[in-house]
Formats: structure tokens, sequence, C-alpha cells
């Protein structure tokens, strides 16, 4: 081998930088995971630790907050627990109007949006057929539910059984029969998403993903590139269908049949639920991503589209500009919507 | 191999290269560590385990040690061995905790949620260039 005097210097330096090894210090991601709305929530920032100590300290603090605004936004709107104000309006009676939190009467009223435009496709108020499937509950249902009850629940459950009036400052809520009751499992996290970033950005911090179980909300970038995001494969455990990469703000929620499911006979029975049939949704979809810059907006249509199919699911995204989407059909063929981010991955 | 018997194969490797390839060499082995690092994230060096987002303790990782934590569902064994830890839940329906078995690397989480239980890895921040910062599911 042949060298002049400088060559195994301009080597080493060559072999650090191909290692990312710079000598200048390098930025940092950290992640800081909480048991939270029943999953896990992990927020993660990316810093530069030139100005550590004092940088980590209110780091450390903008995070805290985040986390205690999640679990603030989990007491007001858990169905799980029995004291929450959400709660409190399911065990109260039905046909009457009563007072609610206007943060809630907010909520329900841009899910409403949502529930008009998709037909009903997106419903708030499944508790009671969630109850009945038991998929709420641990270990998950492994049986179908008597038919009888299911067609009992569906006979009174009509669209509009949810009603808002009242005042922004006194809102009132109407929920028609038994048949209703509030679950905003699909919506709530996206919401948590929303609220999470907005105390980070006003703690000062600019580049974070918060994670809700999955769903994903990212501010900044992660320096000179872009945050790199994976979206599960509904049928491999371990595998991502598709990556996507965002350097601005961008709330990405997916839903599909995989989370929580069991098979009867065959059929594969999961958590995601069609209110005009009271059975979990078969549309030919078997995984919905949806991106938006708005939390709330995207985890309402990851459901809505489910629901409805590729079509009409596609049809509705265009009512909500700046929403885009990526579905996997049953046949794991993909459609996506023509602003879509990302890239789908081969599959082996 | 006794030491003496290394002598005769490294005078080989010094005189069958010059400087700049053992430079070489010694650059493309740190190079290979510090890939290695990046990719799967440091070691941990201790281990952080919470009952309903409390930290309850937090316990180095070398050595063996095992305890139990009272989740929400009955005890789950907390263990440590040879750098790692997992946790095993006996009455969670899912096992999903257990499933996940043994952890080490710094930022590496394990989770019985029904349970209200977490550990988790510390031992420095997180690799800045992992492949996938976040997987929507």
């Amino acid at each position: 081998m042949i060298f002049c005097r400088r060559t195994p210097v301009l080597l080493l330096i060559l072999a650090l930088l191909a290692t990312g090894c710079s000598p200048t210090a390098q930025p940092v991601s950290r992640t800081t995971t909480r048991l939270l709305m029943g999953t896990l929530v992990s927020i993660t920032t990316w810093s530069l630790p030139t100005n550590a100590s004092a940088w980590e300290e209110q780091e450390r603090q903008g995070v805290d907050a985040a986390f205690r605004e999640v679990a603030r936004i989990e007491g007001v709107m858990s169905s799980h627990r029995a004291d929450s104000p959400l709660s409190r309006l399911n065990q109260a009676p039905r046909g009457i109007a009563h007072p609610l939190l206007p943060e809630l009467a907010d909520l329900l009223r841009r899910g409403l949006e949502v529930t008009n435009a998709s037909g009903g496709a997106f419903d708030m108020g499944l508790d009671p057929l969630i109850l009945l499937w038991g998929f709420s509950r641990e270990p998950p249902p492994q049986t179908v539910p008597d038919p009888q009850r299911i067609t009992a629940w569906l006979e009174h459950h009509a669209p509009g059984g949810l009603t808002l009036s009242g005042t922004v400052e006194q809102p009132l809520l109407r929920l028609a029969n038994a048949s209703h009751g509030l679950d905003l499992g699909a919506i709530a996290k996206g919401y948590a998403l929303d609220r999470a970033v907005a105390v980070l950005q006003e703690q000062g911090i600019h580049n974070a993903i918060v994670n809700a179980g999955g769903n994903l909300r990212t501010i900044g970038a992660k320096g000179d590139r872009p945050w790199r995001l994976g979206i599960r494969h509904p049928r491999q455990a371990e595998g991502v269908m598709a990556v996507v990469e965002v350097d601005r703000p961008l709330t990405m929620v997916t839903s599909g049949d995989y989370e929580r499911f069991f098979i009867h006979q065959d059929q594969r029975y999961h958590h995601i639920f069609d209110p005009r049939t009271g059975y979990p949704a078969r549309s030919g979809l078997i995984s919905v991503t949806v991106q938006a810059e708005d939390g709330t907006l995207a985890d309402a249509l990851s459901t809505a589209l489910f629901v409805l199919g590729a079509e009409q699911g596609l049809a509705l995204l265009r009512r909500f500009p700046g929403s885009e989407a990526l579905l996997m059909l049953e046949d794991r063929s993909l459609r996506r919507s023509a602003g879509f981010i990302g890239q789908p991955v081969a599959e082996p | 191999m006794s030491p003496g018997r290394w002598r005769l194969p490294w005078r080989v490797l010094v005189r069958a290269s010059t400087p700049g390839d053992r430079g070489l060499m010694l650059a493309s082995a740190v190079g290979i560590v510090a890939l290695g690092l990046l990719l799967e994230g440091p070691p941990g060096s201790r281990l952080q385990v919470f009952r309903d987002n409390r930290l309850v303790a937090t316990h180095a990782l070398g050595g063996t040690a095992g305890w139990s934590v009272d989740g929400r569902l009955g005890p789950v064994i907390v263990e440590i061995r040879q750098g790692q830890a997992r946790l095993r839940e006996y009455r969670s329906p899912r096992l999903i905790g257990t499933r996940t078995g043994w952890i080490g690397r710094a930022g590496q989480v394990a989770a019985c949620v029904p349970c209200g239980v977490l550990i988790r890895v510390e031992g420095g921040p997180s690799p800045a260039d992992a492949d996938l910062d976040a997987v929507s599911e």
C-alpha cells in the first residue's frame, strides 16, 4: 500500500466521519415514557447538549408539564374512571340535558362535525356497544356476544342520539337513551396530542414527537434532518409498511384491525365498530393512517375512514382540506390520497 | 495458546503493514463499535421501575437481583441479570410485559399496562440517529 505522510491522518478522519463520529458535540434525543390513557405515552425531544444543564432542566420541566396535561385530559375524558366528568354523564339519566365541561363540549362539537360529514360512521356514543362486546375489558373477549343483544342495541341507537345545546360557557348534553353512552376512545388521544404539543411549545420545546399509543404528533425536526416515522404493517408484528419523513407539525394516526381482536370461527373480530351494524367494521380495509396537522381531526378521521372503506373514506377526506390518508386493503394493496407524505416499504 | 505463540503472527502483521495500515485498522475497529452503538443504543447502566408513573425503585444493571412490585392485578417480578432486566407478570391477561423479554439498551422499555408497572433502562441519552424515531400503529 502506498502512503504519503498525511495519509494515515486523512484516513482516520475519513473513518470517523464515515461512522458519524464528528469531533463536535452530537445532538441527542431523549424519550420519556409513562402509562397514561390506558397505553404508553412517550415524548421524544431533540436538542443540542451544548448548554447542557440549564436546557436539560427546562426540557425536563416542559416534558413533565406535557405529561401532566395528558393525565388531566385522561381524568376528564376517561370512561374507565367512575369519577371522571365523562363517566358521570354516562351515569346520568337519559333523555334529559345535563351540564358538562366546556372543554368536553368543545371536543364533542368537533367530533360531531366528523360524525355528520361521515353519515354517522364516526360515533362517540358507542360506550354501551363496546361494553357489550367487552373490548374495554382485560382480558379481551374471545366470543361474539348474543346477536339478539346487538340487535336490541341497534334498534335504539339512532343517529342524532347525542345532542349538544346551551351556550359556550354553559353547555348541555343530552343522550337520547341507554343505547347511547360516551366513549371518546377514537378522538381523545388525538386531542391529548394537540394539548401536549401546545404545552411543550409554551415551555420552549420546538423539536419533539408525542406518541400516545402509536398516535404520533411531531413538531420541528431532528436537527438538520426530518423526523423519521414508521407506519406499522398490520400483518407483520415487527414490520412497517411505510416510512414518513417530516420536518413540520404533523399528526399521524393509524387505525387497524390488529390491535385488539380475536378470531372466532375463522372470522376476525376487532375493536373498531360500525355503528350502523353493531359489529366490527368490514369495509375492506385493514389499516388506515391519517395525516393532518390537527391531532383531534386526524384521530376522528382515521376511525371514520376505516368504517367507511376506501371509496367513501377518500371522499370524506376531501371534505377536510389538509388531511391525507394511506389505506391498506384486505388484499394488502395500498391506496393513498395525493398529498400523503411517505414512501411504502416493499414487502419481503 | 501460550502468550509466546501470539508473538509470531503479531510480528508478521507488523512487518506486513505500514503505520498507516494499522491506523486504518484501528479506525475501522472504532468505527464498527461506534456504528453498533448508534444502531442499537448504548448499553444501559441502571434500571428504573415505575408504578403508576411514580418512580418506585432504581437499581444498577450490574449483578443479579430480583424483587416484586405490587401491580394493580397482583405482583410483578422484576429481574436483573448480566446487564439486562425483564419483568414478569402473572395475572395480566396478555402478558405483554413478559413477552417483551430481556432489555438492556438505554431507552428500552417493558411495561404491563393493566398492572401499571413499567421498567425503563437508563444510561444516558439515546442515539440521535436511530433508524426510526417513532412508529404509528
